[in-house]
């Protein structure tokens, strides 16, 4: 008897070895910097685990640089639904595939499931809802390594989790955005989201579209973009939007976003509209709705097919040689 | 283009520490500017189609001596940093139009690159080499008349050199060595300009003559576009005399194509190269082929040869799935684009000749 209890007792810790503990853990946990990753590789027998909570810019380096990355920033007012759209994929693959895509590990579990947790019946809530997302926070970045079967490769999506406020707070002041956030430069993805529920409402719809436009207009002012940068402008919460008496309502909304749409377009080549709704009210939409179309859009592969393989110059020709490139062509001018 | 870097690199590293960019634009230089450079094996790696171990050690041993914290398994890195080094050479070097051509010829495969830039640049340093051959204005300089008579009496009544005779023989013979030097300029302008004329006489009976050299036949409406592609791409090739070859080449290859029976649907590369037949593909190959350890660079080429090799429709494509790293089944085009794509690997293989 005495043996078994002696095997079953837990082990415990001393004060000062605790102490000790606590520094090889934080040592192994913390990111480190490039001379770091020298010394930690040295180490036989480490191997550095990730924290498991949403990452910095900083963090997201060693993924980016190693393999196919897409970064994504859902850009909304508070309340509108970003953080509720990124943590609902995350819970689709729970139990199976999703947008014929794979779950293939993520570095931020913690900051998932911190995000999830309100969403699930253990929250205890009537309603799902997600945290409001901390204006301080620096770790803005939760990471979902998604496998694509069809093509055998497998992408990392970094979806910024940047709270409302810290967008709007440099609205029309382009030079401070690409100061504080030259990170953008190189996002694959913008979705400008605006709230279904606030579409609903007569009185608040033109405030949330002008709301869109401005912020748009701030970041691609501020040259945030690159010639592969797609954006998708969505609709959170459509359910409410959908169960709204007005037959004209969509059509209205549509006409609106249009000038969003034309505005984006001077920018980038691809703008896709959207409609969402990640945790609907229960009725007539599934948990998710949209996202696999949202997803999709996302993974879309970035090629040459992207990049103007025009070889024509600006300069005038003389040569009448030269000049067959048009009238042959019917006169058409390339651009 | 280190303004353009610090904006590229933000792809792998949205947040780089100032030093880290100065230490990756400092072993850039240092890249760019050893005497060779391996360009093939430098589009690989920015394409990411499987460079040599040899080349991946040699690069990564660059930015490693320069900076001891790059991680060799950062393979999209070196991938971004590839691709900046070829943009790089293409800005300042002598031979930015055989890396463009290098870069066209792998460009429009659906491989995802972190620097899609890279070929908007090479399209362009090869549309600028093309048209300038012909919009720039020949400059013939005149030979110095030598009125030596005087002097050449003088020398006929002589018995003996005299100081002052062999400084006059001396600018004589300057001005004679100038003038012949005159004249080989003029020469090589002239051949120049011969070539020119040539190419641009040949193509235009080529085009006027709607004939296909290769089949020895008239390209009617009776004929697909993607039978007959590959081949007009090649006989296009060969009337290049002056590299890059002409400016409106696009034009030229879909006036023949429109001779064909009219068609916009977009094939595979398993299609286009299965379309013709083992002589067509021998006589290809026996004008372009690049030399081994390069021929995945020139992936039409490559594949019509591992057809070939096989003997059968069809199943080439494995092979040449793995050594390209390319999916030659995924990829489709118009016969237009195939016919474009074959035209400039032509080309690649005669700059290759050439230097």
């Amino acid at each position: 008897m005495e043996n078994n209890n002696t095997e079953n007792k837990m082990p415990t810790l001393e004060v000062d070895q605790s102490s000790d503990i606590d520094k090889l853990i934080n040592d192994d946990i913390e990111t480190s910097d490039s001379e770091g990753i020298v010394e930690e590789d040295g180490r036989s027998g480490f191997v550095k685990l990730p924290h498991g909570l949403a990452l910095t810019v900083a963090e997201t380096y060693p993924i980016t640089a190693s393999e196919v990355s897409k970064t994504i920033i859902l850009i909304g007012p508070f309340d509108s639904g970003k953080t509720t759209i990124e943590t609902t994929i995350y819970q689709l693959f729970q139990r199976k595939p999703f947008a014929g895509l794979f779950f293939a590990g993520s570095q931020s579990l913690f900051g998932y499931e911190e995000r999830a947790f309100y969403t699930r019946l253990e929250s205890k809530k009537e309603i799902a809802t997600t945290p409001r997302t901390s204006r301080s926070a620096s770790e803005i970045f939760l990471h979902l390594k998604l496998y694509d079967n069809t093509t055998k490769t497998k992408t990392n999506f970094l979806f910024g989790d940047i709270s409302g406020e810290e967008i709007y707070s440099h609205l029309g002041n382009v030079e401070t955005i690409s100061e504080k956030m030259p990170y953008l430069k190189s996002v694959d993805s913008y979705v400008f989201i605006l709230d279904g529920k606030q579409l609903a409402d007569k009185n608040k719809r033109n405030g949330a579209i002008d709301q869109a436009y401005t912020m748009a207009r701030t970041i691609f002012d501020a040259k945030l973009y690159s010639s592969s940068t797609r954006v998708q402008v969505v609709i959170s919460k459509y359910d409410i939007l959908k169960t709204n008496d007005d037959a004209n309502l969509e059509t209205t909304i549509d006409k609106r976003l249009q000038c969003i749409v034309d505005l984006l377009k001077k920018y980038v080549d691809e703008v896709t509209v959207h409609r969402v709704a990640a945790m609907p009210e229960p009725g007539d939409l599934e948990v998710g709705y949209g996202l696999e179309e949202l997803l999709s859009t996302w993974n879309k592969p970035h090629t040459d097919k992207q990049v103007v393989d025009s070889y024509m110059i600006d300069s005038q020709l003389d040569s009448e040689f030269n000049k067959l490139i048009y009238k042959m062509q019917g006169g058409l001018s390339y651009v | 283009m280190r303004k353009q870097f610090s904006e590229l690199y933000l792809r792998v590293c949205a947040e780089p520490k100032p030093e880290q960019l100065e230490k990756r634009w400092q072993a850039i230089e240092e890249y760019c500017n050893q005497d060779e450079v391996d360009i093939y094996n430098l589009v690989k790696m920015a394409y990411s189609l499987s460079p040599t171990e040899e080349f991946k050690d040699g690069f990564t041993t660059i930015f490693q001596n320069i900076d001891i914290s790059f991680q060799v398994s950062f393979v999209k890195e070196q991938e971004l940093l590839a691709a900046i080094c070829l943009m790089k050479l293409m800005e300042d070097s002598g031979i930015s139009l055989h890396i463009a051509l290098a870069v066209i010829c792998v460009s429009k495969y659906n491989i995802q690159t972190l620097v899609p830039e890279l070929g908007a640049v090479a399209y362009k340093v090869f549309g600028e080499a093309s048209s300038v051959i012909r919009e720039r204005s020949v400059d013939f300089k005149k030979c110095s008349p030598i009125d030596s008579n005087e002097f050449i009496e003088s020398l006929e009544e002589l018995s003996a050199l005299e100081e002052t005779h062999i400084t006059g023989l001396s600018n004589a013979l300057t001005e004679l060595v100038k003038n012949i030097n005159t004249i080989i300029q003029n020469q090589n302008q002239t051949l120049n300009i011969i070539n020119v004329l040539q190419e641009d006489s040949d193509i235009l009976s080529w085009i006027t003559g709607s004939w296909s050299n290769e089949l020895d036949n008239p390209i009617t409406k009776g004929a697909l576009q993607k039978d007959i592609a590959l081949l007009l791409a090649k006989e296009l090739a060969d009337f290049v005399k002056v590299i890059p070859g002409p400016y409106a080449f696009e034009a030229f290859l879909k006036r023949m194509l429109d001779n064909c029976k009219k068609d916009t649907k977009a094939y595979s590369l398993v299609t286009m190269v299965d379309s013709i037949d083992d002589i067509h593909k021998s006589s290809i190959l026996s004008c372009y082929q690049m030399n081994s350890g390069k021929q995945e660079n020139t992936p039409i080429l490559f594949s019509i040869k591992c057809a070939l090799d096989a003997k059968q429709p069809d199943v080439w494509k494995s092979t040449a799935n793995n050594k390209l790293s390319i999916n030659v089944e995924a990829t489709e085009h118009e016969a237009l684009e195939w016919a474009k794509l074959l035209y400039f690997e032509c080309l690649l293989v005669k700059i290759e000749g050439c230097e």
